[in-house]
């Protein structure tokens, strides 16, 4: 019988087997052992040593090194494939172990997993949103990151600089050709346009472009082609147009026939030559749903749109040279323009030019909703932070528990590695789940994200794409290695006789020193995170609180589109045209102003965050009028209802009555600022204004009311005035209809649609819109960082708080014999719940120290992306600190409350 | 010579009786086969290796009779299984062999 040998010893061999040279050694120990073995037997048998040796050898197989070889090389595949079975079969064995373990406990386990999916979930979804607005570029460009858009810097005299991406097609023309950085230009524009007609009619969103723009972008059609040269020609553009993948689908079910055939934009028809693919929308996020080339659209800003430095509608971008960085390009550019620039307006003679990457703004600085996605990825690790430091709070909290388990099991025998192993695959089962959970919750605030907070982009993959899994699954890797870790680092100091010998009076030492410090950390990490949110909403709040000059909530802006002016239109023919559809809109507005619901409706020409108009203007009796920041003198055409539909203030004289109008006595209405600076002591009422052309008798002030916005949330001051609608002149653009409701403004868009189409179904397409669709985006980023970290803070405050509860409730248990000990000697329940909500609290106001130094320190930052809200402001501070200092009350109340049941006499009994 | 394949079956057999090592098996195996089958050591181990790495064996290292240190191989529940199935079948296909080339 062979010995056996043991247990301890067996297992150093199988460590040592794990190298191929031990396992080929020991290899020719069984070889050698089987030829001596056989010398043995046949010496026994009689044979010489040497004729015995000689068979043994023979036996082997010949020839023996040959033999031996093959036998290292199989004995290295079996140690490595036993190996690998063994080492699955071990890892299946433990996790088998710790989800046993984890059921045991369901309460606790599943507490854990719903933090780690909220932590998990929160951070895939940031990342989503963060990925598209940071990490990728535009879908089906090439490289994005080499791509770059042009920007113009201008120094007018005696003004403020400003920068625009607006440029002329000469721009891009002439220093284009002069420039060597870039490998290939294109250019393009965005507008709004109808498709189809009358009741079917759609807004659309057209891309205007030069041929090159899409070989620039490295772009492949899915269906057909994009333009090329011949389509674009300046003389004779075709009227052809390239569908979006989107349009495709919606319109035409992805018909793969669908080239050739008509498609009706705006008022002509154009043929379809090409399908953009999935996700292509130029060089911007927002979507796209046409491709039109841009000498189209060129046409109909005169017939000097190529060479008029003026003519300023269009952005430019370019794909620069290898090697070529943004300083070389931005310089090369500004040279080329100096050269190429043949106009007259001095102060773009002498602008500098620059290149800036495609997520740029239109000042070529960086769009706030990416400063913004990237702290709310800041924002997501942190939650996941509390989440972790909370999880690992109750990891301490259990091993601690199993203490005396641990010890045993390492006296007998259980190798440390071994019990780290069970951890980390502990920590690793937990973050998994939590993460296969954390998919719903991550799922449900991309949503919000998208839907609620930045809809103008579009999102062209799915909340849960393969990026994002991809990051669940780090995010899951990582969290479950930390919290795995954690315990571990306990376990390393524990002793069998230390263990067996501790009891529930233990307290203090190093132990709660770790928990006290996450539960501090914690606390600190929420507070910070309410802090931002604070902050934003402040922003929030004291953006809402501009005033606008209107009240855009109840308002509706209602344009008709008819068939445009050609170019050979005689002006006498315009200007009846213009003349019909006044009259037009006029028996639209008796006819709207008498539909349920509406309480004013007027028109206007020239409409808040619309379109904008100057004329010339003289005020005699002033010598000249100044020229404010802001532009202008803005000219506003308007009926008599305006003001009190748009929710404009009166400041002084009367509005225009219908009295008011073509051929009566010509009269104005100026704003606040104009009266102040052109007649700052008198007063403007009686005044008058010599509008369009000096042959125009003088117009009369007879009001003058407040301020409104042109188009921004904060702007330059600028002059405003009004006249009545038949009054104006050289102004013939369409009035817009303005309806004030009574209700909700979404619910008279039909209504107002009905009639206008009823009296000219022949229309082409009828544009209600919502003022306040004018207005909302440019909130949205503060409401995107107010939204988030709002989010973020409530959860993290939940987690924080329940860490707290559950460190005071073990606080009482620890401390239950020195309890018992106190009231025992006389103290009272009132000192007692102080003395454990003294526990709780203190934590957490350590936690508000640490959690003030990084909001102060953090708050750096994060002030530019805020509005007129200091990163200090005290208010902000005093409130989050007042409502982290309840939950942490109301989190330690619950132990207090359960302390005073504590049974004394068998509290003193049990040590 | 002994068949390919055969050899595993005919080794766990041997280990049926408790575990040996490789000598003791060749020894069994010409014992029993009344010397027809001579074992040859390289085919021997690799059949060792093989039946190892399948699980149907374990092995230790032990002292033989002659104070030698060598590697004992034992029969695990898997290989008593595979022995059980792959055994009653070669022994039938054996015996229909037989039938078939002694007419």
């Amino acid at each position: 019988m062979p010995y056996e040998i043991r247990a301890g010893v067996r297992r150093l061999f199988r460590l040592a087997i794990r190298r191929p040279e031990l396992a080929h050694a020991e290899m020719d120990e069984e070889l050698r052992s089987y030829v001596e073995e056989r010398v043995d037997y046949l010496v026994a048998r009689g044979w010489t040593p040497d004729a015995a040796r000689a068979d043994a050898l023979r036996r082997l197989g010949a020839p023996v090194s040959q033999v031996r070889e093959r036998l290292h090389q199989s004995v290295q595949r079996r140690e490595a494939r036993m190996d690998l079975r063994e080492r699955i079969h071990d890892v299946l064995h433990d996790v088998r172990l710790v989800a046993r373990g984890l059921r045991r406990e369901p309460i606790v386990s599943g507490f854990t997993i719903v933090l780690l999916a909220l932590g998990i979930g929160a951070n895939a979804a940031m990342f989503g949103v963060a990925d598209r607005l940071l990490l990728r570029g535009p879908d089906g460009v090439r490289d994005a990151n080499r791509v770059v858009r042009w920007f113009q810097t201008e120094r007018p005299a005696g003004r403020p600089e400003f920068t625009t991406s607006a440029l002329g097609y000469v721009s891009y023309e002439t220093v284009g050709r002069l420039t060597r950085s870039f490998t290939a230009l294109g250019a393009y524009a965005i507008r709004d346009a109808t498709t189809g007609r009358g009741e079917e009619a759609r807004k659309a969103r057209v891309g205007y472009t030069t041929a090159d723009f899409f070989s620039m972008l490295m772009v492949r059609p899915a269906v057909g082609r994009f333009f090329d040269a011949e389509d674009d020609s300046p003389i004779a553009p075709r009227r052809v147009v390239v569908l979006s993948y989107g349009v495709w689908q919606r319109a035409f079910g992805g018909d793969p026939t669908v080239l050739g055939r008509a498609f009706i934009v705006g008022d002509e028809t154009f043929t379809i030559v090409g399908v953009a693919p999935k996700g292509f929308n130029g060089v911007d996020l927002e979507r796209v749903d046409l491709w039109i080339p841009m000498s189209i659209t060129g046409m109909m800003r005169g017939p000097q749109w190529r060479t008029a430095w003026y003519v300023t509608w269009l952005r430019v971008v370019g794909r620069l040279s290898p090697g070529v960085t943004l300083e070389q390009a931005s310089a090369d550019l500004t040279a080329a323009h100096r050269r190429a620039y043949s106009g007259e307006d001095q102060a773009v003679a002498r602008a500098d030019l620059f290149v800036a990457p495609l997520s740029s703004n239109g000042e070529g600085r960086e769009l706030r909703e990416r400063a913004v996605a990237r702290w709310l990825l800041g924002v997501a690790a942190v939650v996941l932070l509390i989440a972790c430091a909370n999880v690992a709070n109750l990891g301490l909290a259990r091993a601690l528990r199993r203490q005396r388990e641990v010890a045993v099991r390492l006296a007998l025998g259980a190798g440390r590695g071994r019990l780290a192993r069970l951890f980390l695959v502990e920590g690793l089962l937990l973050s998994i789940a939590g993460a296969v959970a954390g998919l719903a919750v991550a799922w449900f605030i991309a949503q919000l994200t998208r839907r609620v907070l930045l809809p103008d982009i579009e999102w062209t993959s799915s909340p849960l794409d393969v990026r994002v899994l991809a990051m669940s699954a780090l995010c899951a890797v990582v969290t479950g290695l930390v919290i795995g870790l954690v315990p571990l680092i306990r376990v390393r100091s524990l002793t069998l006789v230390g263990a067996l010998k501790s009891g529930r009076g233990e307290g203090g030492g190093r132990r709660s020193h770790a928990r006290a410090g996450l539960t501090v950390a914690q606390a600190g990490l929420s507070f910070a995170l309410l802090i931002g949110a604070g902050l934003f909403v402040r922003s929030l709040s004291n953006i809402r609180a501009i005033d606008l000059g209107f009240e855009p909530d109840r308002v509706l802006a209602a344009s008709v589109v008819w068939p445009g002016p050609s170019m050979t239109t005689p002006p006498e023919v315009r200007q009846r045209e213009a003349a019909q559809r006044n009259a037009f809109m006029r028996q639209v507005l008796e006819r709207v102003r008498q539909l349920p619901g509406v309480e004013h409706a007027s028109l206007s020409i020239g409409v808040p965050y619309g379109d904008g108009f100057g004329v010339r203007v003289r005020a005699p009796g002033v010598d000249s009028i100044p020229r404010l920041k802001g532009g202008g003198p803005y000219i506003r055409v308007i009926t008599g209802d305006y003001f009190a539909t748009m929710g404009t203030r009166l400041v002084r004289g009367r509005s225009f009555t219908d009295q008011d109008r073509g051929g009566s006595e010509r009269v104005a209405i100026v704003s606040e600022t104009m009266a102040t600076t052109l007649w700052p002591n008198d007063g403007a009422v009686g005044r008058c204004l010599i509008i369009g052309v000096d042959s125009m008798p003088c117009a009369r002030i007879v009001g003058v009311v407040a301020d409104t916005r042109r188009g921004q949330l904060r702007e330059d001051a600028a002059m405003q005035y009004y006249v009545p609608l038949g009054q104006e002149v050289r102004v013939s653009a369409r009035p817009v209809l303005l309806v004030r409701s009574a209700g909700d403004p979404s619910a008279l868009v039909g209504p107002v649609r009905r009639v206008m189409l009823g009296m000219d179904p022949a229309l082409a397409y009828v544009d209600a819109q919502l003022m306040r669709e004018f207005v909302d985006p440019q909130l949205r980023s503060w409401q995107l960082g107010a939204a988030v970290f709002g989010l973020f803070g409530m959860l993290a405050l939940l987690v924080a708080g329940s860490g707290l509860y559950s460190v005071v409730a073990y606080f009482v248990v620890q401390r239950t014999h020195e309890i018992a000990v106190r009231v025992a000697l006389g103290a009272s329940a009132r000192r007692v719940a102080m003395l454990i909500l003294g526990n709780g609290v203190g934590l957490t106001l350590a936690g508000l120290a640490i959690g003030t130094v990084i909001a102060l320190v953090a708050g750096r930052f994060v002030e530019p992306l805020l509005f007129e809200t200091s990163a200090r402001d005290p208010v902000v501070f005093g409130v989050v600190a007042a409502l982290l200092l309840c939950a942490a009350t109301l989190a330690s109340i619950v132990p207090t409350v359960r302390a005073r049941h504590v049974d004394v006499m068998e509290a003193l009994r049990e040590e | 010579m002994i068949l390919k394949g055969t050899l595993d079956i005919v080794v766990l057999k041997a280990l049926t009786l408790g575990p040996m090592h490789p000598f003791e098996i060749t020894c069994w195996i010409e014992e029993r086969s009344a010397g027809q089958l001579e074992v040859e050591g390289g085919a021997l181990f690799q059949a060792m290796v093989r039946l190892e790495e399948r699980g149907f064996v374990t092995a230790d290292w032990g002292v033989t009779a002659n104070n030698r240190r060598a590697r004992y191989y034992r029969l695990t529940p898997a290989g008593r299984a595979y022995l059980r199935a792959e055994g009653t079948q070669l022994a039938r296909y054996a015996e229909a062999l037989t039938s078939i080339l002694t007419t």
